[in-house]
């Protein structure tokens, strides 16, 4: 089933200048600057530690920046209201679910926050499209760690946003489920929204993006657009960072 | 959207997950319970001792419980960082402030009704002689408690020390709703004019007004990682 409406050009542009983003002395991100383009779908690669999550929970507006410039459409994000996040939809490391709801209340609680109008019939369809249907009443807490991602995925895909941020997305998943992520992605993608997903899985990662950002120590050590043998290439410059690192 | 709405969708959540585990309700009517018991039996008191004295115990007894069973309340919020999926929703910061708040005050009214005739049997009181003074004096100093409760169990979860961190920012603060409860609960076991507690209805509610805006105010920041 296609992604229903959200044509291309609602899709936020996002720009970070010179962004850093300090935990004490750590430097998370380092004077980053960057454009990601509506409709574009990126994969976020590189080691522990790089940054990867800092960026991503910053673009979900989790986290604010400790210096430089976080825009949306031009729009620096102290000015943004709270309503802007209704276009945003994020997965962390944690499932951020309610352990003793079931399925479809932790959606019908979400959709109420989102103000989703028809919150039942929204959660239904989600549950169906994440093949979670028949699980639709049990608890969380009796869920395996692959069906509580994928209603991780279901609770960031309920309101439909326009950018979807997902941190290691297929962590948890077995092969066919990740398989089946993949190409629920490449719909979300072909549908005219922007995708952010981190990974440690060099391969598999780079099968649906467009473009490919390689962090090291919070910079960008490659960014550039997802082409026939990039991947070797990649893992050779993350072999290359690691070596330095362990200097 | 608007932020009853918000808030209510919060309430709601709270109350089912609540009626299935039965966790925040547990925590604070057996801790209730044993300090009705420990006191009753650490006083012995005559039934004139015991008008004089039950106020305050009975104060100390619902806040000492109430410290737990909001610690317990939050608790579901960082259990798998489901905070994180409220920050990340459009919503208003005090829109989930204030469903947080109903919660609390809820869940404590409950468990003071439930308590109320178990501190009644021990000091042998004879509490409900004026119901409707009684759950008045009931929801403002309830809400007092909750009101500060709610804000600063939500620092504590950010902390390391979340079990002592939310008695040591809360008690000191709600010595003013402590003083006028037990003030006003002394009134009504002694079958005084409430006339005579004017003050203390407007100290309660003056406090319950303050602080419920302040907090609501600050749960953003409070929120924020």
């Amino acid at each position: 089933m296609p992604p229903p409406h959200t044509p291309a050009d609602r899709s936020p542009r996002i720009v970070l200048q010179q962004l850093s983003k300090f935990f004490g002395r750590f430097v998370a991100l380092d004077r980053l600057s960057l454009t990601f383009e509506p409709g574009e779908f990126v994969v976020v690669l590189g080691r522990n530690g790089a940054g990867k999550t800092t960026l991503l929970r910053t673009l979900a507006l989790l986290l604010q920046p400790s210096e430089g410039e976080l825009q949306f459409d031009n729009q620096p994000v102290s000015r943004l209201p709270h309503s802007f996040k209704q276009r945003l939809g994020f997965v962390g490391h944690e499932i951020a679910l309610y352990d003793d709801l079931t399925a479809e209340e932790n959606l019908h609680f979400f959709a109420r926050l989102y103000g989703i109008n028809d919150g039942v019939r929204r959660a239904a369809e989600v549950l169906a499209e994440m093949d979670l249907a028949d699980r639709a009443t049990s608890r969380v807490r009796n869920l395996s760690r692959g069906l509580k991602q994928r209603l991780a995925l279901a609770r960031a895909w309920l309101h439909q946003p326009d950018v979807l941020l997902l941190d290691e997305p297929a962590t948890g998943l077995d092969a066919p489920t990740r398989e089946r992520m993949h190409e629920w992605l490449a719909r979300c993608h072909q549908s005219g929204r922007t995708v952010i997903a981190s990974s440690h899985d060099l391969a598999e990662s780079l099968r649906p993006a467009t473009r490919v950002l390689l962090l090291e120590n919070g910079r960008a050590l490659f960014d550039g657009p997802n082409a026939p043998g990039l991947a070797e290439e990649l893992r050779a410059k993350l072999v290359a960072a690691a070596r330095e690192g362990a200097r | 959207m608007s932020a009853w709405r918000v808030a209510t969708a919060l309430l709601r959540k709270d109350l089912l997950a609540e009626w299935r585990t039965k966790d925040v309700s547990t925590a604070i009517l057996l801790f209730g319970f044993t300090i009705a018991v420990s006191f009753s039996f650490a006083f012995e008191p005559t039934p004139d001792e015991a008008r004089v004295i039950a106020g305050g115990l009975l104060w100390l007894g619902f806040l000492f419980s109430a410290v737990l069973g909001l610690n317990r309340g939050f608790a579901r919020e960082t259990a798998n960082n489901c905070l994180e999926a409220l920050r990340l929703a459009p919503a208003d910061p005090g829109s989930l402030y204030l469903g947080k708040l109903l919660s609390n005050v809820l869940l404590l009214l409950v468990a003071e009704l439930v308590l109320l005739p178990v501190f009644g049997l021990f000091f042998n009181l004879a509490l409900w002689s004026r119901p409707g003074w009684l759950l008045l004096i009931l929801l403002l100093g309830t809400w007092g408690v909750a009101a500060l409760g709610t804000l600063f169990s939500a620092v504590s979860a950010n902390t390391r020390m979340q079990e002592l961190m939310l008695p040591l920012l809360l008690l000191p603060l709600t010595v003013p709703v402590l003083v006028a409860a037990v003030d006003l609960t002394t009134l009504l076991l002694f079958n005084r004019p409430m006339s005579e507690g004017s003050m203390q209805f407007r100290l309660l509610a003056g406090f319950d007004i303050i602080f419920t805006l302040l907090c609501w105010l600050l749960f953003g920041y409070v929120l924020e990682e």
